[in-house]
């Protein structure tokens, strides 16, 4: 598990929070879930939440990627279960896009 | 009519009708020349009901090519640049067969397209006996629509009911292009009160408000996004406009907030929403204010009506048809269906707040990229803004947001702002998904605002 991409998910959240009557907590947030069953997002959430990491994943490694897209929706394990599901999809699209997270530009 | 223009055009003699790069002309030269050019046609060949691509902007010569044209009864088809789209979209779908070059000297040469009989094309305009007026009206996608008009009715409309001729021949800037059904409209307007048209020898906010200031003149037609970049860059300032009487808006919705900046920047200036479609030319408005995003059709050749929230039209200066499309946005009753979202308010009083396909569907939510925007315009701190509706596999579409900042900002900061801004006064679900940061403002060709496409 990346340390990097999780420390800019919690940020992205912390965010999200300033704005929300009920917070999200992060204290265990790699077993957060985001959408479904106990998850904290309703689909639009989800979307601008999504959008928003896509934000902070582009200024932290010059890469733009989509966690909207039809792959994502479609990966046998949601990305969105879980925040842990969420980094790992996020890094497996930097490497194929040739970016290593342990190496931001 | 025919000759009633021309007489006219003669008998306003030494008044100055065109002035372009700095160059005058009267209506005399402007009689003159559309009789030299009219002989010019007659030598090449060119025949009535035929079409016949007129090529560049204003210009006097353009002026002039144009008003030959309509005295042979050629179908005219202005285009300003030739871009391979439109090139091909003219070829194909109005069939010229002469080209009048305009740019130094005014020749006729002949057109390369598709063999064909006008008849097929122009029967409508061979039986009424009329000239006809081609304008290529550009969508957002596909090939542009090529919107046949009777140009004999355009004129008659225009010019036909009589004269409206100060003693001082007012200064009118054609800003919008020679292509465009507002600036057809501008130039008839132009001769109908003998009055002096100024061209731009480019559309810049400075050119054109040199030229407010040079020729001291009166009505400025122009877009809500080119008075934006007039603001945004200070123009009002650095010159003086304080003859402007007028400011008319069309082309593109009216964001409220810009307006009232519009308006603080112009005290003394009327500010008037006009209304036009390629398909059914220009009608007489009237805003509710000059504060006001409200305005009333008062024309009499102009019929509305609003059906499901869309606003329709019949007007006795509508377009014949389309040469290369179906004629669907016309019901089977004639009304036009202008693709424009209305809002009628209790004095009858019509809004636009937006078209149609502009519509941003987040997981079954609608949202109109004009109603976010012009609550963004009240931010003192964005200068610009422009919303669209990108794809995305979760809700179908999320908005999305263009934002020029007025003075320095962070990206993240400029995020943090619109959310912050809208927080309270906008749904959850028009709220931005995504938030970017521009430093150029795209402008379309009709200044128009571009809103990013999916």
């Amino acid at each position: 598990m990346n340390d990097r991409l999780l420390a800019l998910i919690q940020d992205v959240i912390e965010e999200v929070n300033e704005r929300r009557d009920e917070k999200i907590p992060v204290t265990e947030l790699t077993s957060l879930a985001l959408y479904g069953d106990n998850g904290v997002f309703d689909s639009m959430q989800l979307v601008n939440f999504l959008t928003q990491v896509e934000e902070a994943v582009e200024d932290e490694y010059g890469e733009e990627i989509s966690l909207t897209s039809e792959k994502a929706v479609s990966q046998r394990v949601s990305p969105f279960g879980r925040v842990s599901r969420l980094a790992e999809f996020i890094e497996a699209e930097l490497a194929e896009a040739g970016v290593a997270v342990s190496q931001p530009v | 009519m025919r000759d009633t223009l021309t007489e006219r055009l003669e008998r306003w003699g030494d008044r100055t009708a065109v002035v372009h790069h700095s160059s005058r002309h009267t209506y005399a030269e402007l009689a003159g020349e559309i009789r030299r050019i009219e002989t010019l046609l007659d030598e090449a060949g060119v025949k009535p009901h035929e079409a016949v691509v007129l090529k560049g902007d204003f210009s006097f010569s353009q002026i002039a090519a144009l008003f030959a044209l309509y005295r042979r009864k050629a179908v005219v088809v202005p285009v300003v640049t030739f871009t391979e789209t439109t090139l091909e979209a003219v070829r194909d779908a109005c069939r010229p067969r002469h080209v009048v070059h305009v740019e130094d000297e005014v020749t006729v040469a002949p057109f390369d397209s598709p063999p064909g009989e006008a008849a097929e094309l122009y029967g409508a305009l061979i039986a009424s006996g009329s000239a006809g007026l081609v304008l290529l009206s550009s969508g957002s996608t596909g090939a542009p629509k090529a919107v046949l008009h009777d140009f004999d009715a355009l004129v008659a409309e225009r010019i036909g009911t009589g004269e409206r001729v100060g003693k001082k021949p007012p200064h009118i800037l054609l800003f919008l292009l020679a292509d465009h059904i507002g600036g057809i409209n501008s130039l008839l307007g132009v001769v109908r009160g003998a009055a002096t048209a100024v061209v731009p020898a480019k559309r810049t906010p400075e050119e054109i408000c040199r030229l407010v200031e040079a020729y001291g003149i009166r009505l400025l037609p122009t877009s809500p996004t080119f008075l934006n970049l007039i603001l945004i860059g200070d123009f009002h300032e650095k010159f003086d406009l304080s003859s402007l009487r007028l400011i008319t808006y069309g082309t593109e919705p009216m964001p409220e907030e810009l307006l009232k900046r519009v308006h603080a920047a112009f005290p003394r200036a009327r500010l008037l929403q006009t209304f036009g479609t390629s398909e059914t030319g220009i009608s007489t408005t009237q805003s509710e204010s000059s504060s006001s995003t409200y305005f009333r059709i008062s024309d009499e050749g102009v019929e509305y009506r609003v059906v499901d929230g869309e606003l329709q039209l019949r007007t006795r200066t509508q377009f014949m048809g389309y040469l290369n499309y179906s004629d669907e946005a016309v019901t089977s009753d004639g009304w036009f269906r202008t693709g424009d979202l209305v809002e009628e308010n209790a004095d009858g009083y019509i809004k636009v707040k937006g078209r149609a396909k502009e519509i941003i569907n987040v997981g079954g939510e609608k949202v109109l990229p004009l109603e976010l925007e012009s609550i963004l315009m009240g931010s003192p701190r964005i200068a610009y803004c422009a919303v669209y509706g990108k794809p995305n596999s979760i809700t179908g579409q999320a908005v999305h947001v263009d934002v020029k900042p007025d003075g320095a900002m962070t990206r993240a900061e400029v995020r943090r702002h619109v959310r912050e801004f809208l927080d309270g006064k906008v749904e959850p679900f028009k709220m931005p998904a995504k938030v970017t940061v521009i430093d150029e403002i795209p402008v379309s060709a009709r200044f128009k605002k571009q809103r990013s496409r999916p």
